[in-house]
């Protein structure tokens, strides 16, 4: 072990007890290794008086009302995000079950009767290519029953009366319908409600 | 009877009293503030990790399990926070291509207002900010604030056979820039 790394050792306290002993006692008697461990002494010392300056009181003063603005202004920025979050999270859930709740709640008679004008497009479009098409092939005579008609797609007996004449007045066979069997009927309302409105 | 002082203030804290934060802090700022500006180089970094351990330290004064001295407590944090302040610094001085002039215009900012004391504060950075992190931590720890290898070890959670082995290469390396 050189004279260097007995010192640096023992100013890190890498020596034990009995070696420690012993270097002190070298020092005593060299005085190579006693100026060299004086000089690591005073680099060590220096470095510590370089250390302690006088500072201006005012940073230490004004450090905590700094830290307490700080401290308010993340706590602000933390609930603008999480208010960020949860407005529009709660609209869409509103919104949804808004939406889930009508659906499940009013079915096709909800749909039906708040769209009159709608409905009334579709059986116009829907009668003449498949009502007129059916009627041709299948009339098998018997009654039209508006009543099980308006049950089966739930809308009010009356509006489809009037429904169905203005939609079948059209091509003239709206006389027909009397004819037609509840099943035929119901048939063909079914059919309607699957591509038009399901 | 510094710890059961600091056992009163945080009850104290905890069961209400705010401003019972402020005696804490005041308490600690300055060993807090030191030690960053030892291991950060400059006042600018180091009063932003003084203000960050100050504003962990408030938050997380509710968790405190007294299973150190709140001494220990706060350097752990002052020392975490400072290591990982120079793991950003140098990641932002590698991607942003910052050279010493930028670092310079930074440091301008001082608490330091004697010139004397400000050139002295200055070599002594200079030796400093060239040991690598870990070792300046040990030095800085118990050269500078004074710790023995035992609080030390307590503090950074390594054993004092390496907190030694750093203490050793810090004084070599210490040397040897003294002596270019």
């Amino acid at each position: 072990m050189n004279n260097e790394e007995k010192i640096l050792k023992y100013f890190s306290d890498n020596l034990t007890k009995e070696e420690k002993i012993t270097f002190e006692k070298e020092i005593e008697n060299s005085e190579e290794l006693k100026l060299e461990f004086e000089k690591m002494e005073k680099i060590l010392s220096n470095l510590k008086n370089n250390s302690e300056a006088e500072v201006d009181d005012k940073y230490f003063i004004n450090l905590m009302p700094n830290v307490r603005k700080r401290i308010s202004k993340e706590n602000k920025f933390i609930t603008i995000p999480r208010l960020a979050i949860i407005l529009p999270l709660v609209a869409v859930i509103l919104i949804t079950s808004f939406i889930i709740n009508n659906s499940f709640n009013s079915g096709v008679s909800f749909s039906l009767n708040d769209n009159s004008e709608m409905l009334s497009e579709v059986l116009e479009e829907a009668s003449v290519n498949q009502l007129s098409e059916y009627l041709d092939l299948n009339l098998t005579g018997g009654e039209t029953d508006f009543a099980v008609l308006s049950n089966e797609i739930e809308v009010d007996e009356d509006n489809l009366i009037n429904l169905g004449k203005s939609t079948l007045k059209s091509f003239d066979e709206y006389e027909l319908i009397n004819n037609l069997s509840e099943e035929e009927v119901g048939e063909i309302y079914n059919k309607l409600l699957k591509t038009k409105f399901l | 009877m510094a710890v059961d002082k600091d056992t009163e203030l945080i009850e104290d804290f905890l069961g209400g009293n705010d401003s019972a934060f402020n005696k804490i802090a005041a308490k600690y700022q300055q060993k807090i503030y030191w030690h960053a500006r030892r291991m950060l180089g400059n006042h600018i970094d180091a009063d932003e990790v003084t203000q960050e351990v100050l504003i962990v330290i408030y938050k997380k004064l509710k968790d405190f399990k007294f299973n150190s001295s709140l001494f220990t407590w706060i350097f752990r944090i002052t020392t975490t926070r400072s290591l990982n302040y120079i793991k950003k610094r140098q990641a932002k001085k590698f991607l942003f291509f910052l050279d010493e002039e930028q670092k310079e215009i930074k440091t301008t900012e001082d608490i330091i207002k004697n010139v004397e004391d400000k050139e002295k504060m200055e070599s002594l950075q200079k030796v400093l900010n060239k040991i690598p992190a870990k070792q300046r931590e040990v030095f800085v720890l118990r050269h500078f604030d004074g710790l023995t290898y035992e609080e030390i070890s307590e503090i950074t959670g390594k054993s004092t056979g390496g907190l030694k082995a750093n203490y050793f290469h810090a004084l070599k390396k210490v040397k040897e820039l003294i002596n270019e």
